[in-house]
């Protein structure tokens, strides 16, 4: 499938930036926070984390710029991100449980309500509300896919090293999810 | 690419909202689209669904460069330089992880170059080494931004060609991440600070 993508020209500048900042360049660091600050908020937020995405993206790049002269490139960088920002999102959520704090599973579509309803200024039609509802009705899996797979544009195989599961997984997911949004949409 | 099937142009739907096709898979794409009306309805509802996520959460981009560390040839000890143009947020930054230590001599050094007109400054504070200052005005640094953007860093790739980004890959090894000028060594005025 790859010769089919031209997705590698987005990793080609990547690792290009990272060679820069790696040479010292700090610079490149505005322009890597630039290409990935906005989509990593949208995923986070996507996650259901409606009060403060943006210190979990900060938090993502400190870690990542921590560890950014020690990355290897088997993976994209945008994958790499995504996966740090994911499990410190997990992290979030089982420090929250621990201080009893924590929001059951069951009501993570009241979270993404609450995560829209900070957006609704910029997305305020019945339509675009009624989609944001059909994707918030799925299942946390399907819904983190399918965000990935269709906001985002992450690749299978990006989605498989994010989620943590497997190319074929990823694709099952993703077409259930297209299924389930559909037929939410035609009822 | 001339075989591709339904089943194959619904996977790539995604992938050809987000502009990630090549010209040629892009075409045959379409091509099965043109044949096939669901996968348009599904492109257009995907389309839809996209432009309903869109919206960004707000974030201070500020902030977050603020916070990370130096670059790895700095933190090996050469010169560090970030750019920011509101010394107020970087003095209010959160503790970041390995970020560079500034020394009040440092922080009063940069100030003073704020408060002349300078943009900013950045330094690190090693102890019995130079502390290298790099100072650039704002003008320098809008016209780094600039450079940026026109470079396509800033931007959507999806236009550009693999010539092109090759010419960029080029273009980024050429900048120069030193400035013109130096400032003076400080290494007397940290070590009598006894940084």
């Amino acid at each position: 499938m790859t010769d089919l993508m031209r997705a590698g020209d987005d990793a080609a500048i990547d690792r290009a930036l990272i060679a820069r900042w790696n040479g010292g360049d700090q610079r490149a660091a505005s322009a890597l926070v630039e290409r990935h600050a906005p989509s990593l908020a949208r995923f986070v937020a996507s996650l259901g984390v409606a009060d403060a995405p943006e210190e979990i993206v900060q938090d993502t790049f400190v870690k990542a710029f921590g560890s950014l002269d020690a990355f290897r490139g088997e993976s994209s960088l945008r994958a790499w991100l995504f996966t740090i920002a994911r499990r410190l999102v997990l992290d979030q959520r089982r420090s929250a449980h621990r201080m009893r704090r924590h929001v059951p599973l069951e009501n993570v579509h009241a979270e993404l309500v609450a995560a829209d309803d900070v957006l609704d200024g910029v997305v305020a039609n019945e339509s675009a509300a009624r989609l944001r509802d059909a994707v918030a009705r799925l299942s946390a899996t399907q819904r983190e896919v399918f965000t990935l797979r269709v906001v985002e544009g992450l690749s299978y195989k990006e989605i498989a090293i994010v989620a943590d599961t497997t190319e074929g997984a990823a694709r099952v997911h993703y077409h259930n999810a297209m299924r389930s949004v559909r037929t939410y949409l035609d009822a | 690419m001339h075989d591709l099937n339904a089943a194959d142009a619904q996977d790539l739907l995604p992938d050809l909202l987000h502009g990630r096709l090549s010209d040629a898979a892009r075409a045959d794409v379409e091509r099965v689209i043109l044949s096939d009306p669901d996968l348009a309805v599904q492109l257009a509802l995907l389309q839809q669904v996209h432009a309903a996520h869109a919206a960004t959460p707000t974030i201070d981009m500020s902030r977050i460069l603020a916070a990370l560390p130096a670059a790895s040839g700095q933190r090996a000890g050469g010169t560090v330089s970030t750019t920011t143009g509101n010394f107020d947020e970087l003095a209010a930054r959160r503790d970041p992880v390995r970020a560079p230590r500034m020394s009040r001599l440092a922080r009063a050094a940069a100030m003073l170059l704020v408060l002349g007109g300078g943009a900013v400054v950045a330094t690190r504070a090693v102890r019995h080494t130079a502390l290298p200052v790099a100072t650039i005005t704002q003008a320098e640094s809008l016209a780094l931004v600039e450079s940026i953007v026109q470079l396509g860093l800033g931007a959507p790739t999806d236009e550009l060609t693999v010539e092109e980004l090759r010419a960029l890959e080029q273009d980024i090894q050429a900048l120069d991440g030193v400035p013109s000028a130096e400032p003076d060594d400080m290494t007397d005025l940290v070590d009598g600070e006894g940084a």
